[in-house]
């Protein structure tokens, strides 16, 4: 059974994690990038845990190096990050005004109910989502575009920060972008391409074809 | 509208009891999940009262059961006292705690929760009777102590803590008649989600529920138990 690397760090939601791949992988739990000893790597920081937090414990682990070459494809591996995990790979949260992401992708988390004018702080439940922008060439990889264009599975929020999508956010052509609606504007709901799969859903309590697709992403 | 189960647990066993007592054994763990994902539920809430009641350590056995069987989220609690306590929860398989007692008592705990694992991963408990000629009047301890506030003034006073409130008539409790929508009224806090929780069917009830989340837009979820257990 192939090894995935879950990046440990404590309060997120790791079983929920293992739990969901057990039928297709062997999770292995690290604490740094030197315990990573395959080649082809799949890495998943999982979901839940404060922004600072969160941060503090990748920074100390040595983790933004490792995980900015894989975003930038300078390692041959894939990164599937969920939630919070998604995150603490932007510049900033509002959860943490003082504490500077791992800056891999140029997001900016803000309250829900403050820039995003939510009427609850924290938005919990089935959402719909939908694909906001894809030039991103996924031949020859088996992801189901398809699916994600469907929005059919409504994946499993649980937030009180998300990326605003507007004008200002500048989207990289090598990325297909998923977005979700939060009071009267669009968020980032994800990012993927053959690299990086990062939401800030979790798709690995958003039921059967979401697990699917996750380990499409990470096989192929 | 979050449709969420409610699966009460007493030691290695699904019970249901009236008011919050008297509990009787219905199931094992596993069958319940079942019935619940049969049925259509999106995310599992499950209890263990008796380890508040009794200080006790929480029941992280049936956490680990139902973590292992269910591929829903779960919200977990019962005798949460701790941080470590909170960690441990996650580390099996609750992808959000529930306290009450501990909540009502003080609110370092959260906090503390708050801090490593964010605020969205603690459910506020509120557990409350109508029975007495007044409003409401909150109890910890599983139903026993009263503690002199209402819901209201609970979620005031706690409402920067935790990412939403599982709020739960007991009066209501087990009886199936149907939820307690009046005790939306009462609450300003209008921005943190709630659940509410108490003498609902699922499926009858669903739709007055839902009516009622047009003008109350707090109202995030509901948590049913006793309708659904008892269905074959």
């Amino acid at each position: 059974m192939r090894k995935i690397f879950l990046v440990k760090v404590e309060g997120t939601n790791s079983a929920n994690v293992i739990q969901s791949f057990s039928e297709n992988f062997e999770t292995v739990e690290v604490v740094s990038p030197s315990e990573i000893n395959t080649e082809n790597p799949i890495i998943i920081l999982p979901g839940n845990g404060s922004f600072k937090h969160y941060v503090d414990t990748l920074k100390k682990h040595k983790w933004e190096d490792y995980l900015s070459k894989i975003v930038n494809k300078e390692i041959d591996a894939k990164l599937l990050s969920i939630c919070s995990g998604f995150q603490v790979l932007g510049n900033y949260s509002d959860e943490s005004p003082n504490v500077q992401g791992l800056n891999i992708l140029d997001f900016k988390f803000e309250s829900i109910t403050g820039a995003l004018g939510s009427k609850l702080v924290i938005n919990i439940g089935r959402k719909k989502i939908s694909i906001a922008k894809n030039t991103y060439n996924f031949n020859g990889n088996h992801i189901d575009v398809n699916f994600l264009q469907q929005g059919l599975d409504m994946p499993y929020f649980v937030h009180g920060y998300a990326a605003k999508l507007d004008s200002n956010v500048k989207l990289n052509e090598d990325y297909c972008y998923l977005k979700a609606e939060i009071g009267e504007h669009e968020v980032i709901a994800g990012v993927i391409n053959n690299h990086i799969m990062a939401t800030q859903f979790h798709p690995e309590l958003s039921g059967t074809k979401w697990r699917e697709f996750m380990v499409e992403f990470m096989l192929n | 509208m979050r449709k969420i189960f409610k699966i009460e647990v007493k030691n290695d066993y699904v019970v249901k009891g009236v008011q919050l007592e008297g509990v009787k054994k219905i199931c094992r763990v596993e069958e319940a999940i079942k019935k619940a994902e049969v049925l259509g539920a999106e995310e599992i809430f499950l209890v263990d009262n008796t380890k508040s009641l009794f200080g006790l350590t929480p029941n992280f056995k049936m956490l680990n059961q139902a973590a292992r069987f269910s591929r829903l989220p779960i919200t977990f609690g019962g005798g949460i006292k701790t941080l470590e306590e909170a960690l441990m929860a996650y580390s099996i398989g609750a992808s959000r705690v529930y306290i009450n007692t501990a909540l009502a008592n003080n609110h370092e705990l959260a906090i503390k929760i708050a801090y490593k694992c964010g605020r969205q991963s603690v459910s506020g408990g509120i557990e409350y009777r109508t029975d007495s000629g007044i409003k409401s009047e909150c109890y910890v301890e599983s139903g026993r102590e009263p503690i002199g506030k209402s819901v209201a003034e609970r979620v005031a006073i706690e409402a920067d803590y935790v990412g939403e409130f599982i709020i739960t008539s007991i009066t209501r409790d087990g009886t199936n008649s149907g939820p307690d929508l009046e005790i939306l009224e009462t609450i300003n806090r209008k921005d943190i989600p709630i659940v509410i929780c108490g003498g609902i069917n699922h499926k009858t009830d669903a739709e007055k529920i839902q009516e009622k989340s047009l003008s109350e837009v707090n109202l995030s979820g509901f948590a049913s138990s006793s309708s659904y257990l008892k269905q074959s």
